[in-house]
């Protein structure tokens, strides 16, 4: 299947994910964009008003529970939908902060595919 | 001096109380050895409202994996985690912009989030990365200077090894503690050793320690410490066998350690349960440390004999078993006394020495553990009772084969008799400051215990 030029911008720090979640997610069609900070998330959220966000919980100068808290808080982003993928096992927190989906890692490109097409209504 | 806690009890009694405060600390070990695992131990001990601690991972695991680890462990708390530590993996940072731009985010990270408590894992990679910089041991002691002056207890965690004791962070740090992985015959041995702790007293040589799911335990070396009180009572405590009690004019000294010595079945178990079932019916506690039986075989046969381990009213009887198997001979020790101190006991029974010579792997130390045991109930006035098995059926007259009956303030034989019928034999081989008879009299096994004592004849 093929999606959509949907924009994924992602808030992560570890080269590997990153590499990963390019490739998976470009393959099926969406663009990407990558932030290494959950303030920097923000700014770019504010800029690039992507269709997803994807955030680890553990990112410097804003962790991603609150990133995700801020986007829900304001007009402008509130329909980000949010994906937290993190290591930690945080599901209730996540969804607690307003977070549309929880995934856990490491990633597995059939979930992650799945989540974002799923939050998007994307039909197989 | 201020004390930084480990989070582990035992490990704070070895350093002192903890490590000094604002120092730095190097924890060493071989891969495998549970640096890491200690570090973040510390680190979830540490941290709280208004006590910020941070764990930076450098170029050893990768840092997703330290934190899946991590969440396996009971002291991981995600609230701790999320509200009071940092986790940063720093082996970008330091493989792009090297030893300047890895200590000034260091540097950044102190000031921007003054935690009390900072672990770099694996601070051996920096200088395997960077340590033929010409700068390395003037950034070194930039780092130390940074760290002390913002009153911040640090760790460097790193798989060094003997060759590696030259390099500048050795020099430079407070503490050295130094984990090892060590095989012994066809089993692993962990033990943990202080090699330098600047300022401070610590309990020197090998103490044992398991990784559980709580993390580590420590189990201080026992040859140390405790040191019985010199001024000794006069009381004596009934062995709950009148007969014996008569052979030993009243009973045992309170305090004092009676090794019981006899082949297998000759009744040192029942003995030993007679005693403690004696302690409870007069109302005191007792600790039956059984290295043999378990505790429901223990009790049925407490049951048979109509011997109460619990009686209404009365003291009660802590059954501790610890499997003979993998033992580790500073942890039954440790596991004793903690049984002893909880229920207060002033009785206890080990069954049986013997079992624990093989977890000794240095004989040397077998006997000085053995005196330390007894050093350690006696400095809390606790009466014992130590089993130990002999090969000989019939034959006592190797009692100090391993150099232990001397230890003993009173030793008893129990031995099996020749005849058509097998029979038994009780003899008081030695009782410090008693006036007692040597004769064996004979005894036999039933309800209540060791019955049929004989009695004393008239003289020694």
């Amino acid at each position: 299947m093929t999606g959509h030029a949907l924009l994924v911008l992602m808030v992560e720090r570890n080269p590997a994910v990153i590499d990963l979640a390019r490739h998976f997610l470009e393959r099926y069609g969406f663009r990407t964009a990558f932030a290494e900070d959950g303030l920097a998330a923000l700014s770019m959220a504010v800029e690039l008003r992507p269709d997803v966000l994807i955030t680890e919980i553990l990112v410097p100068r804003m962790d991603g529970l609150a990133v995700c808290r801020q986007l829900k808080a304001h007009e402008l982003t509130r329909a980000i939908k949010v994906v937290v993928f993190s290591v930690l096992h945080a599901r209730e927190r996540a969804l607690a902060a307003g977070a549309d989906a929880f995934l856990l890692k490491p990633v597995q490109e059939d979930r992650l595919l799945e989540t974002v097409q799923q939050l998007l209504a994307i039909d197989g | 001096m201020e004390r930084v806690s480990t989070g582990l009890p035992a490990l704070d009694k070895v350093l002192g109380g903890g490590f000094p405060e604002n120092s730095i600390t190097m924890i060493c070990g071989r891969p495998g050895t549970g640096k890491s695992i200690l570090a973040q131990q510390m680190v979830f001990a540490n941290a709280g409202p208004g006590r910020r601690a941070a764990y930076l991972t450098t170029l050893s695991e990768p840092f997703e994996k330290t934190l899946r680890y991590l969440q396996g462990i009971s002291f991981y708390s995600e609230d701790l985690l999320l509200e009071s530590i940092l986790y940063r993996d720093l082996a970008d940072g330091l493989t792009a912009a090297g030893l300047e731009g890895l200590l000034a985010t260091v540097v950044g990270l102190v000031k921007e989030e003054r935690p009390r408590l900072l672990v770099i894992d694996s601070f051996k990679a920096i200088g395997d990365l960077t340590g033929r910089s010409a700068n390395y041991r003037s950034s070194l002691f930039e780092l130390a200077r940074l760290l002390s002056a913002y009153s911040c207890t640090s760790f460097w965690v790193g798989e060094y090894s003997e060759v590696d004791s030259g390099r500048p962070e050795f020099a430079i740090a407070d503490g050295i503690l130094e984990l090892v992985n060590q095989k012994r015959g066809t089993r692993d041995e962990r033990y943990l050793r202080v090699v330098k702790l600047r300022g401070s007293p610590f309990l020197p040589g090998e103490h044992s320690f398991r990784i559980g799911p709580d993390g580590l335990e420590v189990f201080p070396r026992s040859c140390l410490g405790a040191t019985a009180p010199l001024d000794c009572g006069e009381e004596l405590v009934p062995t709950g066998m009148t007969p014996l009690d008569a052979l030993l004019s009243g009973g045992f000294y309170r305090g004092s350690n009676t090794m019981v010595m006899g082949p297998s079945g000759v009744g040192k178990t029942v003995l030993g349960l007679q005693f403690v079932a004696e302690a409870a019916r007069r109302g005191e506690n007792a600790v039956y440390l059984s290295l043999q039986e378990h505790p429901g075989h223990l009790r049925r046969t407490a049951g048979a004999l109509g011997l109460r381990l619990e009686p209404e009213g009365g003291g009660q009887v802590r059954i501790l078993y610890m499997s003979p198997v993998e033992t580790l001979i500073d942890e039954v020790v440790f596991r004793l006394l903690e049984a002893v101190d909880q229920t207060a006991a002033s009785h206890a029974v080990v069954d049986a020495l013997g079992e624990l010579a093989p977890a000794s792997w240095d004989r040397s130390r077998y006997t000085g553990f053995i005196y330390s045991l007894n050093q350690a109930l006696k400095a809390r006035g606790v009466t014992a009772v130590v089993n130990y098995e002999l090969a000989e059926q019939f034959r006592t007259d190797r009692l100090s084969q391993d150099c232990i009956s001397n230890i003993a303030d009173n030793v008893i034989t129990l031995v099996y008799t020749p005849g058509a019928t097998l029979g038994r034999g009780l003899r008081v081989v030695k009782a410090r400051a008693t006036v007692h008879s040597t004769r064996q009299v004979p005894f036999s096994i039933g309800v209540g215990g060791l019955s049929g004592i004989g009695a004393p004849d008239a003289g020694p």
